[in-house]
This record gives structure tokens, C-alpha cells and sequence, in this order.
């Protein structure tokens, strides 16, 4: 409670303090918000100016940026099908159609509080339970690791929709982009072709920008004037935040849900906000009365994505703080943070360190606040947004796209890598492919090579049977394998298949 | 049957083809992948995934292409000519767009290429004015456009390389 008192204390009587935050979150929901630029890229850039900060504040930014740029990614989402970060993935599935009828605010409006709510609850459970959950998280071993790596991949898939097969393959083409460059625990290179520039593999920004932002604007321009026509039809009436008491109530349960799931999700070592939303979106379609309305325009959808991938902030944290593993890319950078502000995390940061970190918890605070009033207040703004003819806004958010596949290792071989996985996932999408399960299998990909050949390692030691949770996934794997199988043999005698909102 | 509906059960076909022969070319080339088998080694090397991989890939290519080829042979063919096809203006509009998109393409890699050689400023700008062209068509591009443009290069170059420090390319122009 003292802690408390000090950090509040600390915080709210610095005004460099919440001018440090005022900004971060700023910069952050500007970064979020452009297709291109993302959290991980604003941490990265300002990290500079941290150097000559007292701890407190430096932390304070990084940690703002960070929420801001979470928050920030609904816009584009929302606006223009195009994720502002990976973790608003899920959010174009719903948002996006709640914007073509008309619904933009209410969308944005919706996302925006839910968005808030996340990252309050993330944050509760970071304060109240970090201790216990990082010692739960750090028994996961390669049994536990492969076994939701592939329960979440078989998830991606059921997520494409109509087409099971096709959904599978983009998961496996996405695996396979990822074994360019050095392979995990023995760094051999592979598929490199004697390109240094391979070496490093792809970057998983250059793989997002090339799918949706790169794929989005190819396709605008072949539908030329039909999809200006589409803007028109925006409705901006929507009073107020968009969402009635009423409906917040009633959203309740789905994004207490959705909150659980992202912060079990940020909890684990290197899975991330892309994921958790993805999951949450399904789970919500899953235990929902209604799962042929999702992807059609419902704000259930908008609610899980942007509760889960917001609470997965502080579930990304635990880790971080409690043990020194970063819970995703952008706390890898923010650990970076961490040891420029020389904060050292590990088990003895809350006895090192206790009131700077109780001090950040009160700044995250804050932030997810400010980013409620500014994205609130600003709503109109973002919506008149959708008043700026495409054919400008296009082009400049290409250079915009280059510029972050530029910014992130200062190499241009990967706005090259934009191009061609922007040529890819148009054919892609041209061909019924979904493109989301690519984006899995990329990610997950190396997760579960490098534990099912750590598995390979230790399996004559100890067996699966000592390993209950794994188990527990496993099963949960066949389960869902078996019930997809079965509504797809139910579906094939007339009913309509699933919809996805990332089909075009 | 219309002519979309054709297009689209020779998709299933034409894209199990294509993606069964990046499946060999992935898998011949994985062949090239050296394997550690010093002391430490794991059981399953650096083969193993991208082989897996591969081989699973060239199975579910192989499921599409029977699958289109079943699709195909299942309805016959009814197809009627595109000069009595009501839709033909639609046919017309959709060489338009997939030119736009070649063009957008083309744009792009000069773009990327060029910024190298110009630097980033003037390639940004040039990018901007011909994309912005191309996609509004000759009837709502405006001269003032131009001045924006110029501006936002501007702005751009001065943000990222003046302030956030990030390193885009001068080329031999020098800015």
C-alpha cells in the first residue's frame, strides 16, 4: 500500500512525468494507427530520447508508446482493412464491415473503450498476480509449447472460413517463409541462396505490410472507382461514443472473456498480441449464439479482438519484469528500455526496483486513460478520415509502409520483401486463399520447430505423461480437428459455409 | 454456369499445380541445407521441419488439384461467348483494374529501386505523383496536388531522417 502511495505520488505530483506519457501515448496511437508503423517501431525510435531521462519517465514513455500504439491499430482496422498493428488483425474482421455500413464510429467508439478496458484488466492482474503467473508460465517446456503452437494453428485455420484445405496450405506457405534465414538451436542457414540479406530471414513486419497493407491497395487498385463509391456510404451520425450503456453491459461477458484470454496469451514467452486477438475473435465466435454473424459487421468481434490484444499488454509485462523474457517483440524492445533506464528485470526487481516499477504501473494507468480521452475526443477526426479520397491516402501510406520495413533494419531489401508479399498475397486472395493463416504459420512456425526438436531431445528422459497441460492442449487439438471435420460434413449437404471478414 | 464460376474451379487446379512445384523446388532445395552431427546434435536436424513442410505442402497441392480437376470434370461446360455475355463492359472494366494493378506493381519497384540511386525525397515524391495519377485517373488529379506532394516529401524526410534518426537513403543527390 505504501508502494502505492509512493508511486501515485511519484506520478501525478511530476508533471514531467505525464508529460512524458501525454506524448508516448500520442506518438503511439499516430504509430498504431498507420498501416506500416507500429508499436515496436515507435518504442524503437524514441528510445534515443530516453537515454537522459530518470527512470521513471523513460519507462513511463516506452510504456505509453506501447499502449498508445496497441490502442492506435483499431483505427486503420476499422477504416481501412488494414491492421495499424499485428495485433488488430482480428479487428478488420468485424470493424471494417462495421464501417462499410455505416457504423464507422460506433466501431471506433466501441473499440476504443473496450480497448481501455483491456488494458485496465491487463494491468489488475499484472499488479495482483504477476508473482504467481510468471512461476505457472516458466514451467511451460517444449511439450507445453508444441502442443499450443499447433492447437493454435489448427485455430488460424478454422478461422479461414469456407475452405479448410486452402486454410491449411496458407498456414504451411507461412511456416515455410519463416525457415528462410538461420534455423533455431543450431543457426544453420537455410534457403539463403548465398544472400547475406537472407541470413537474418524475414521480418515479420515486412511479411504484414506486403499481406494486408501492400494487398489492400492493389486491390483498391483494381476496383478503381467501385471502392471510392464504398467510402461514401460511411454514416458519421452516431452520437456520443457509439455505444450505449446497454450494450456495454451486455458486451461484458465476451470481453471479460476476451481480457482473460489476451492476458494468458501476453503471459507466455514470445506468442504476442497477434495471436491472443486472433484467438479471443475465434473463442467469441465460438460461444456465441450468432457465429454466422461474425465477420459481417457486429461489434462482438471488434470486442474481442481489441479487449484481448489490449490486455495482452499486461501479460507481455509479467514476464518481462518478473523474469527478464520479453512476452512479445515489443517488450523485447522495451526490455532494451529497461536496461538503458538501468532498471534490471528478473526476480529481484520488485525488491530493487519496487518503486519504479510500481511507478510505471500507475504511469500504464494513466496512459490507457489518456488514450481513451484522446481517441475519444479525436473520433471525429479519425472518422472524417474516411473523407480522404483513397487514391491520396494509398500512395502515401505505401511510402509510409517503406518507410517502417526501412526503419526496422535499415536495409532496403525489405521494402523489396513488401513487394513480393504484396504480389503474393494478392494472388493469394485472388484465389481464395486466406491470408491470415500465413501469417500464423509464420509466426508459430519457429515456435514449433524449435520445440518439437527440443522435444526430440528430451523425450527418452521424460515422457508426455508427465506433462498434463500439454496434454490437456493436445486433446484440445484433436477436439477441435474432429468437430471441424464434422460441421464441414454437416455443411456440405447446402448450409452456408463459415464467413471471414479477411476474404475479399 | 457463368465465367467467374469457370475461372474459379481452374483456380483450385492451376493453383495446386503452381504451388506443387514450389513444393519440389522447396524440397530439392532443402537438400542444400548442411546438418550439424557434431557432439549436441539434435535427433531431428535443420532438414527435418522445412522437409516436413514441404512434403505436407505437396500433399494438400496435390488434394487441390484433384479437386479442381474433379470440380472441372463434375459440370459441364456452358459457358457462353463474352460477345453475347451482358457482362462484357464488366469484362472490359476488370482488364482496366488488372492493368491499374500491373502498373501499381511497376510503380512500386521503380520506387524501391530508384530510391537507392535519387534518395528517398525525390523518389518519394515522383512515387506519389505518378501512383496518385494512376489511381484517380486523368479526371480528379489536380496540378495543386503536386504541391502537396512535394510538402509531404518533405515532411517525411525531415520526421524521420531529421528527428527519429531513421537512416533512408540520400542517393547521389546527397538529401
Amino acid at each position: 500500500m505504501e508502494l502505492f502511495l509512493q508511486a501515485l505520488q511519484g506520478v501525478f505530483l511530476s508533471p514531467s512525468v505525464i508529460g512524458v506519457v501525454f506524448i508516448g501515448v500520442v506518438f503511439g496511437i499516430l504509430f498504431g494507427c498507420i498501416p506500416g508503423l507500429t508499436a515496436t517501431l515507435a518504442i524503437i525510435m524514441f528510445l534515443p530520447l530516453t537515454y537522459f531521462m530518470p527512470p521513471l519517465s523513460a519507462i513511463s514513455m516506452l510504456v505509453a508508446l506501447y499502449i498508445g500504439g496497441i490502442s492506435g491499430g483499431l483505427v486503420a482496422a476499422v477504416l481501412l482493412n488494414i491492421p495499424g498493428t499485428p495485433a488488430s488483425i482480428a479487428t478488420c474482421f468485424d470493424g471494417y464491415p462495421m464501417a462499410q455500413k455505416g457504423e464507422a464510429k460506433k466501431a471506433l467508439g466501441t473499440g476504443i473503450i473496450f480497448s481501455c478496458f483491456g488494458t485496465l484488466f491487463g494491468l489488475f492482474f499484472l499488479v495482483i498476480f504477476s508473482p504467481l503467473l510468471a512461476k505457472i508460465a516458466i514451467k511451460f517446456g517444449p511439450y507445453e509449447y508444441c502442443a499450443l503452437t499447433l492447437l493454435s494453428l489448427l485455430l488460424s485455420v478454422a478461422l479461414a472460413g469456407k475452405d479448410m484445405l486452402k486454410g491449411l496450405i496458407s498456414a504451411v506457405l507461412g511456416a515455410i517463409f519463416a525457415t528462410v534465414g538461420l534455423s533455431p538451436i543450431d543457426s544453420v542457414k537455410r534457403f539463403t541462396f548465398g544472400n547475406y540479406n537472407l541470413m537474418t530471414g524475414f521480418k515479420l513486419l515486412v511479411l504484414l505490410i506486403g499481406l494486408f497493407a501492400v494487398t489492400e491497395i492493389f486491390g483498391y487498385a483494381q476496383k478503381g472507382e467501385e471502392a471510392e463509391n464504398e467510402n461514401k456510404n460511411a454514416d458519421c451520425r452516431i452520437k456520443g461514443f457509439g455505444l450505449s450503456g446497454r450494450e456495454f453491459v451486455k458486451q461484458l461477458p465476451n470481453a471479460i472473456r476476451s481480457a482473460l484470454i489476451g492476458l494468458g496469451i501476453g503471459i507466455l514467452p514470445g506468442i504476442g498480441g497477434s495471436v491472443s486477438s486472433l484467438m479471443s475473435y475465434t473463442a467469441s465466435r465460438k460461444m456465441s449464439k450468432h457465429p454466422e454473424e461474425y465477420g459481417t459487421g457486429i461489434t462482438d468481434g471488434v470486442v474481442a479482438s481489441e479487449t484481448a490484444n489490449n490486455a495482452t499488454i499486461g501479460g507481455a509485462i509479467i514476464p518481462l519484469l518478473s523474469l527478464g523474457i520479453p512476452g512479445d517483440a515489443t517488450t523485447a524492445v522495451l526490455l532494451g528500455g529497461l536496461m538503458i533506464a538501468g532498471v534490471a528485470p528478473g526476480p529481484l526487481i520488485f525488491e530493487k526496483n519496487a518503486a519504479t516499477v510500481y511507478g510505471v504501473f500507475v504511469a500504464m494507468a494513466l496512459a490507457a486513460l489518456i488514450t481513451l480521452g484522446i481517441e475519444l475526443f479525436g473520433i471525429r477526426i479519425f472518422v472524417k478520415m474516411l473523407s480522404i479520397p483513397k487514391y491520396i491516402l494509398f500512395p502515401v501510406i505505401l511510402v509510409l509502409c517503406c518507410i517502417g520495413a526501412i526503419g526496422e533494419s535499415n536495409r532496403i531489401f525489405d521494402c523489396w520483401g513488401i513487394l513480393i508479399f504484396g504480389i503474393i498475397g494478392f494472388l493469394m486472395i485472388k484465389n481464395g486463399f486466406p491470408t491470415v493463416p500465413v501469417i500464423m504459420g509464420f509466426i508459430l512456425g519457429p515456435i514449433l520447430e524449435k520445440n518439437v526438436r527440443d522435444v526430440s531431445m528430451i523425450y527418452r528422459a521424460e515422457s508426455l505423461t508427465r506433462h498434463p497441460i500439454a496434454i490437456f492442449f493436445g486433446c484440445a487439438t484433436v477436439l477441435l480437428l474432429v468437430l471441424k471435420v464434422w460441421t464441414r460434413f454437416h455443411d456440405k449437404n447446402g448450409k452456408t459455409g463459415e464467413t471471414s471478414g479477411n476474404e475479399r | 454456369m457463368n465465367q467467374k464460376d469457370e475461372r474459379k474451379k481452374n483456380s483450385d487446379f492451376i493453383s495446386g499445380s503452381v504451388l506443387a512445384v514450389f513444393s519440389i523446388l522447396y524440397l530439392y532445395f532443402s537438400r542444400e541445407i548442411r546438418i550439424f552431427k557434431g557432439i549436441g546434435a539434435a535427433p531431428l536436424d535443420a532438414r527435418f521441419f522445412p522437409r516436413f513442410l514441404g512434403g505436407t505442402l505437396l500433399l494438400l497441392s496435390a488434394a487441390l488439384m484433384i479437386r479442381g480437376l474433379l470440380a472441372i470434370k463434375r459440370k459441364p461446360s456452358d459457358q457462353k461467348s463474352i460477345e453475347n455475355n451482358p457482362n462484357e463492359n464488366m469484362h472490359k472494366i476488370n482488364k482496366i483494374g488488372t492493368a491499374r494493378v500491373w502498373l501499381t506493381g511497376v510503380l512500386l519497384f521503380g520506387y524501391i529501386a530508384g530510391m537507392k540511386y535519387v534518395g528517398f525525397l525525390i523518389s518519394t515524391f515522383l512515387f506519389l505523383v505518378f501512383e496518385t495519377h494512376l489511381l484517380s485517373g486523368k479526371k480528379r488529379f489536380r496540378i495543386w496536388f503536386l504541391v502537396i506532394y512535394v510538402a509531404v516529401s518533405v515532411a517525411l524526410d525531415l520526421i524521420f531522417v531529421k528527428i527519429l534518426n531513421v537512416m533512408l537513403p540520400k542517393g547521389i543527390v546527397g538529401f
